[in-house]
């Protein structure tokens, strides 16, 4: 069909444009409004190739770099971060040949591999053809600025004071039409004769004639299309991504790729027009070309090859001690463990992996869990002091259910004038009240500038995030009629029924696979991440929530957990909760190292001293946790005790001159999904994701495929949007965060008129070791294979080597690795060789990253 | 008490000094370097400031101090400090200061550190003298080095040709300005005139962003944030509104200055506060809302409503920087403002536009919002295209051009006063001829040598007294020898990058041909304008423009050498045969089949 409509050259209007733009759409970033920021596979277009290949292919469409620069690997090689064993392993995997393996390898080891980037499509393809006939300016420096100018005041979701004419009724293309028609003064560059024509028509028609002008080859439409929307991903992404999820604005806009991209068309048609004096001829007439196909995979050249042997090397320098460990780990004869008087429940997050180290450390009779932070609970949340809604759970799934808080004295003490003008500032941006406020506010700003500077506090420019808790709210959870909703409809329910709360807190606690020694209290901490100044500020929430703060889920599901109908339920389906034992919800604030407990007022009396001694333990563990934090921080003196260090972190979250509140998922590089037994002893120095799981009460190995779907898409997502961001940080990256500036309210750019910035600022990827990730897992290599294959989507990332995948036999403790459709044994594994007593005593004061090793002991096999 | 004011502006200037002379300082000595001459100068400053306030806060001078002179022109280094100064002074010690503070971390780790340092440091010390001078030629020097420092700081990131190509737009503007207060400088020493007024307007409005130079003030904005926040929040900003009220006994008497100065405040005013409105993006929109305000102080000013103006400067500088620094809170702010039940927004509904506008005139009201009033087609217009088109018209007929020159050479050998005249045209065409060579980087240095070469022979026949002339004749076209030589040097090394002596060079080089103060060609070029003033007002326009043009030149190659990046280079070269076999299969025909 498509390719039918394409070269049908004889009729015009059969021209399919819809078929191109869907096309080209794949190959845009897939970053929506930065509001919520989602960690996703940079290069999810190509996924579908195997990794290697698809880095190469996207470097030659993106002109980006597909590998460090030898330099790294050679530098890594020399101090000891490739290790020899390492290179080794990778050399025999890539030549199976001896005598070519030596060769590569003396040339690897005697000088850095020198290869040069591809240019991608944008900067080098058929459209780069206009800019020699352009000679003083690109096409790009022509046409961007006013068409940016136009998206940029379409889509504005509140910044600029005037709103674009009709921009909440008529798509992008009609808007720009309108405007250009009705003003009285000439719109640059549509106001020219030939793309008033052009706006007449609908948005495909135009699309078409502007093409025909540019191009006028069919053939290479696709090609021009794919170059004019690469050459401002930014953009072109964000359009194509409101336009698949028109939810994520808040002032809707009925935006759609086509019309952006037939408005690019036609501007670019116009500026051409302009510069040359209307005498150009389509580019089809320059030259005779072929089209370009996106997913080509280029040849590897010798180069690219040793560069992937020195990624391997550098990757399996971290994996191999990593496995080691895990299998001496499993090897152990496991201990009878005592009863706990508490367990907490945290989410799989990497920030969390050294706080559980530390409250472990500090009282090693709590256990501690790990699984997704939604803890299950799919709903969307409106806080008490929220307008709208927000979702509360992974990206990928569809809440059916709301959730909202009130507040306990429902009448809303009176809004005070000024309180709601707390960040008056921003109003002094119009003639009168901007004359007025600027002699009125002028003194303030002064003292507010020299107290932001000298005493940095979280008031003066607190923002009350959306959707958290308030501390006078009551969550209205239940629903009383145990009706189901029409099927199929949109409607959202509010709360959730009491059996439907039990299938939540069952699956949780049987994806973890609890004790059966239950204890008297269970915490479970949802995280969030306060931070000022920071437009990346959803980026810092918690990824299993949607870029949001994880406390809702938190105090919802122990909230459900409490009430006496669901543990009802949940006993006549073998899940005994004992009486005495109660649920607490409560939020880690990962930047300020801070914890929040709710509703700690309804814990039963009998366990207050219980709670008093938990909050104890963890009060010492967030100073620890800081510690082990601060040796990061370059700025900050690597002599400080731990009071010394949560001070210092809390001291850089609210500061206004901070852009590094925390490092996030930065160094994240593995995600173990297992028994707490397997990890407990080593020191993962934060780069880890831990799932917990029991391997013995899931023969079939079908939770571990459920949490394989859950985890390996938010872990590889959050893990290759660092890779990439950090291997390029101006293209894949959003480069510096100091220069740039917030547009419209849904991203950053540079300048005024620059393309928006996608990917990861330098200031959260500059400490990232670009590792992928490995996924281990405890069972044994048969069900470990069965269960990634269960889903095709979440096997494609393993099959495709975008993670590694391995697995540790629980009662062999022999460790296998994915490879090439099945599980294949993995022989001579060196287990770390350092021994540390405590966490601090492993990181010390030492900034870089630390190699795996053990702690408090070794186990003894 | 001298010796306070002195320190206020030399330590800063000190501290610049070591941190560009010692580039491979660790973050931390470059940071203890900075904050250390930054609060002795600060100490300096509030020590001098406390002395003045106790003696009475009269105006006060200090002696001055002959620091260059020949037959018709004298430097004279000479402070002076009134209540208008004061205040300044005290907005410039205290933004600098908080913003040096504040970027200590919010730049740590960021390449280029201690080069930032450098820069702002040295806008301080600029900023310290621009306000403490007495004289204007004094003046001049800070508002040179304020220039220099903006533009540097702009192109900070250079190796995005964005903000390369826009401290290249804002340098132009001030260049503009520069002739205003070169011509300003000096007529203000034979008498007060109506023409000082308007040159010092002229120089006032370009750098305060006034109409028709609005439209810079957005684009200045690529630097980090605290940079955008100091300059074009707090202080350069306010540079030109300093400068009127700083020399407001030279301009007061002429009603016509006053007319000027109000109409082009209001004008500015109400068209900044209508192109704010559009902006999409918030450092866009704060810098448009504070030029707004700049216009409405230039209003003050042309009012005589000196005080008011001084409160205005100082409070609107604050606000400024300030919103300026908490500029990327907007998202969080404002989308909560939105999304929260009590604050939601309701100001578009309540607009005035919006109520009693028709629809059509609401269009072209946006229209014209979004355009920016075309201001800088219109400039381009006035300015850019004539040129071209002169320059294109020389380079078609070249040989008769050069024919002809030599002709009017020799004819004119007979009538000596004329040939200084037509040399001083070949000049300007030189000039001409370089300006418009934006996309070569060498060849415009060329001419530039060439005009001030003919600038040179003019001036043998036109000034009687020729050493001191010679001398910068010598010194300008050394520079633009050793300017020359290390870019073409850096051109043909580019792919090493290991040429920071070279680099080193090429700056120096192109200081000199900018006449950056202090230098040798500084005094020439004054000397230079004295002396050819005594002859003809016109010739000192071109000539005074001649200099703005070719400086820029030097600094547009300078910037296109220095900070080319390999992977930009596309923009404008393109090899076709590279792409075919990089990006795209050859051409098959059974593709087209398909």
């Amino acid at each position: 069909m498509d390719s039918a409509c394409i070269t049908d050259n004889s009729t015009k209007k059969s021209f399919n444009f819809g078929n191109l733009i869907q096309r080209a759409r794949h190959w845009l970033p897939a970053q929506g409004p930065i509001k919520e920021f989602v960690h996703h596979n940079t290069l999810h277009a190509f996924q579908h190739l195997r990794f290697q290949d698809a880095s190469r292919a996207a470097a030659r469409l993106y002109g980006t770099r597909s590998f460090m620069p030898g330099e790294f690997y050679l530098k890594s090689y020399r101090s000891g971060d490739i290790t020899e064993t390492a290179l080794c392993r990778t050399l025999e995997r890539a030549f199976p040949d001896s005598s070519t393996r030596e060769k590569a390898r003396q040339r690897m080891l005697s000088e850095p591999i020198q290869f040069q980037n591809p240019r991608g499509a944008a900067q080098a393809g058929l459209r780069a053809l206009w800019n020699p006939l352009l000679k003083k300016v690109s096409l790009d420096r022509l046409a961007h600025p006013p068409l940016f100018r136009m998206i940029g005041g379409y889509l504005d979701q509140g910044l600029s004071i005037w709103r674009m004419p009709g921009a909440d009724r008529l798509g992008f293309f009609e808007a720009v039409a309108n405007l250009n028609r009705s003003s009285l003064l000439p719109l640059y560059p549509y106001s020219s004769s030939s793309a008033k024509e052009l706006f007449e028509l609908s948005a495909p028609e135009a699309a078409n004639r502007a093409l025909q002008r540019l191009v006028g080859d069919k053939d290479l439409y696709e090609t021009y299309l794919l170059e004019s929307l690469l050459a401002q991903p930014g953009w072109a992404g964000l359009v194509s991504q409101c336009e698949m999820n028109p939810a994520s604005l808040l002032s809707p806009r009925s935006i759609t790729l086509e019309e952006y991209a037939a408005v690019t068309l036609v501007t670019e048609m116009a500026c051409l027009e302009q510069a040359l004096k209307k005498d150009f001829k389509p580019l089809s007439a320059l030259d005779r070309f072929a089209p370009l196909k996106p997913d080509l995979v280029p040849e590897e050249t010798e180069e690219e090859r040793l560069l992937q042997v020195w990624q391997e090397a550098f990757e399996w320098s971290y994996y191999e001690p990593l496995l080691g460990g895990i299998a001496d780990m499993a090897s152990r004869t496991p201990t009878a463990s005592a009863a706990a008087p508490a367990w907490a429940f945290f989410c799989i997050d990497d920030r969390e992996c050294s706080f559980r180290r530390h409250i472990e450390e500090v009282d090693p009779k709590i256990r501690t869990y790990a699984t997704a932070g939604f803890f299950g609970l799919d709903f969307m949340y409106r806080g008490a002091k929220d307008a709208v809604a927000a979702k509360h759970c992974p990206v990928p799934l569809t809440p059916r259910h709301v959730v909202i808080e009130e507040l306990i004295e429902p009448k809303i003490s009176g809004v005070s004038w000024w309180s709601r003008r707390q960040h008056i500032e921003h109003e002094a941006n119009t003639f009168f009240r901007g004359w007025i406020l600027s002699y009125a506010l002028g003194l303030g700003s002064m003292l507010r500038l020299a107290a932001s500077v000298f005493r940095p506090s979280l008031a003066p420019v607190l923002v009350p995030p959306l959707s958290t808790i308030h501390p006078k709210g009551r969550m209205k959870l239940t629903r009383s009629d145990e009706v189901e909703g029409p099927v199929g409809s949109n409607d959202f329910q509010m709360g959730y029924t009491f059996s439907e709360l039990a299938d939540r807190v069952q699956s949780v606690l049987q994806s973890v696979g609890v004790d059966e020694k239950w204890p008297g209290l269970v915490v479970f901490f949802g995280h969030g991440s306060s931070s000022v100044n920071n437009p990346y500020f959803a980026a810092y929430n918690c990824g299993a929530c949607s870029g949001r703060s994880g406390s809702p889920n938190a105090r919802a599901f122990a909230q459900a957990a409490n009430i006496p109908q669901v543990r009802d339920i949940l006993r006549s389906r073998g899940i005994h909760i004992p009486d005495q034992t109660w649920f607490v919800g409560g939020l880690h604030d990962t930047s300020l190292d801070q914890v929040t407990y709710f509703d700690v007022e309804q814990v039963p009396p009998r366990l207050q001293s219980e709670m008093n001694k938990l909050q104890g333990s963890i009060r010492a563990a967030l100073s620890a946790n800081a510690a082990e934090r601060c040796r990061r921080f370059e700025i900050l003196s690597d002599k400080m005790t731990p009071e010394d260090a949560l001070r210092a972190v809390r001291l850089r979250a609210v500061s206004l001159f901070e852009p590094r509140p925390e490092y996030n998922h930065a160094t994240n590089a593995t995600c173990i999904i297992g028994r707490r037994s397997m990890t407990e002893n080593l020191f993962l120095d934060r780069r880890a994701f831990l799932n917990s799981y029991d391997p013995t009460k899931d023969p079939q190995g079908d939770i571990l495929a459920g949490i394989l779907s859950a985890a390996v898409p938010v872990c590889a997502g959050i893990n290759l949007e660092y890779y990439f961001s950090r291997l390029d940080p101006n293209t894949y990256g959003a480069g510096s965060k100091l220069p740039q500036n917030v547009t419209g309210l849904i991203g950053v750019i540079n300048g005024v008129e620059g393309d928006l910035r996608t990917g990861l600022p330098t200031q959260m990827t500059e400490i990232h070791d670009p590792v992928r990730l490995l996924v281990v897992v405890e069972q044994s290599a048969e069900t470990a294979l069965k269960a990634i294959r269960q889903n095709v989507g979440i096997f494609e990332w393993v099959a495709n080597e975008w993670v590694f995948y391995a697995c540790v036999d629980p009662q062999s403790a022999e460790v296998s690795l994915y490879q090439d459709g099945q599980m294949l044994r993995v022989n001579g594994l060196k287990a770390p060789l350092n021994v540390w007593k405590t966490s601090h005593e492993a990181h010390g004061a030492s900034r870089g990253n630390l190699p795996v090793g053990w702690i408090r002991e070794r186990p003894s096999c | 008490m001298i010796g306070m004011l002195s320190a206020t502006i030399l330590l800063p200037f000190l501290g610049a000094f070591v941190l560009f002379t010692l580039p491979s300082l660790s973050e931390k000595s470059a940071a203890r370097i900075t904050l250390g001459f930054t609060w002795a100068s600060s100490a300096a400053s509030l020590w001098a400031l406390l002395l003045w306030m106790m003696s009475g806060g009269v105006r006060l001078q200090t002696p001055p101090l002959d620091l260059f002179s020949s037959a018709s022109y004298h430097f004279i280094l000479q402070l002076s400090l009134d209540v208008f100064a004061a205040a300044f002074l005290f907005l410039v010690q205290f933004t600098s200061g908080m913003v040096i503070r504040f970027s200590r971390v919010y730049l740590h780790r960021e390449p280029g550190f201690s080069r930032f340092f450098a820069i702002v440091l040295m806008f301080r010390g600029a900023m310290c003298l621009l306000t403490l001078a007495d004289n204007l030629d004094l003046l001049f020097v800070g508002w040179e080095m304020v220039g220099l420092a903006s533009f540097l700081l702009i192109a900070f990131y250079h190796e995005r040709r964005q903000s390369v190509r826009n401290a290249l737009k804002v340098f132009s503007v001030y260049r503009v300005a520069d002739v205003g207060m070169l011509l300003g400088a000096y007529l203000s020493h034979s008498s007060g005139h109506t023409a000082v007024g308007l040159l010092l307007l002229l120089a006032a409005a370009g750098k305060s962003a006034q109409f028709p130079f609005s439209f810079w003030i957005v684009r200045a904005m690529e630097g980090p944030t605290p940079s955008s926040a100091l300059f074009y929040g707090a202080l350069s900003v306010h540079a030109g509104a300093y400068l009127l009220l700083r020399t407001y006994p030279l301009w007061s008497a002429f009603g016509t200055v006053h007319i000027c100065i109000g109409v082009l405040g209001l004008l500015t005013a109400i068209l900044c506060t209508v192109f704010s409105r559009t902006q999409h993006t918030i450092k866009g929109q704060i810098g448009y809302a504070s030029v707004t305000q700049v216009g409405l102080i230039f209003v003050e000013l042309a009012f005589g409503l000196r005080w008011l103006a001084l409160i205005h400067i100082v409070a609107n500088a604050l606000l400024r920087c300030y919103q300026l620094l908490v500029s990327p809170s907007a998202v969080a702010y404002l989308l909560r403002q939105q999304s929260a039940i009590d604050t939601a927004r309701v100001s578009d509904e309540r607009s005035f536009v919006k109520r009693f506008l028709p629809d059509r005139l609401r269009a072209t009201l946006y229209v014209f919002s979004v355009s920016e009033g075309y201001l800088e087609v219109m400039i381009r217009a006035i300015f850019w295209n004539p040129i071209e088109y002169v320059a294109q018209w020389l380079l078609r007929f070249k040989i008769p051009i050069v024919v002809l020159g030599f002709g009017l050479v020799i004819s004119a050998m007979a009538v000596t006063h004329a040939i200084g005249l037509i040399l001083a045209v070949i000049a300007m065409l030189f000039s001409i001829l370089a300006l418009n060579q934006c996309r070569d980087t060498m060849i415009p240095i060329l001419w530039v040598s060439a005009s001030y070469l003919m600038i040179a022979f003019s001036i043998c026949f036109i000034s009687e007294n020729r050493h001191g002339e010679v001398l910068y004749m010598i010194g300008i076209l050394l520079s633009c020898a050793v300017a020359f030589c290390s870019m073409l040097w850096m051109r043909s090394r580019k792919a090493q990058g290991n040429g920071t002596l070279f680099r080193d060079c090429a700056f120096l080089g192109t200081l000199g041909v900018i006449g950056f103060p202090f230098l040798p060609t500084f005094f020439g070029e004054d000397i230079l304008l004295h002396e050819v003033f005594r002859w003809h007002p016109v010739i000192a326009v071109s000539l005074s423009s001649l200099f703005a043009f070719n400086g820029y030149v030097a600094i547009r190659a300078l910037a296109f050498t220095v900070y080319k990046d390999p992977k930009m280079a596309s923009d404008g070269s393109f090899n076709r045969d590279q792409k075919i076999s990089t990006l795209y299969e050859p051409a098959v025909d059974s593709e087209r089949l398909r």
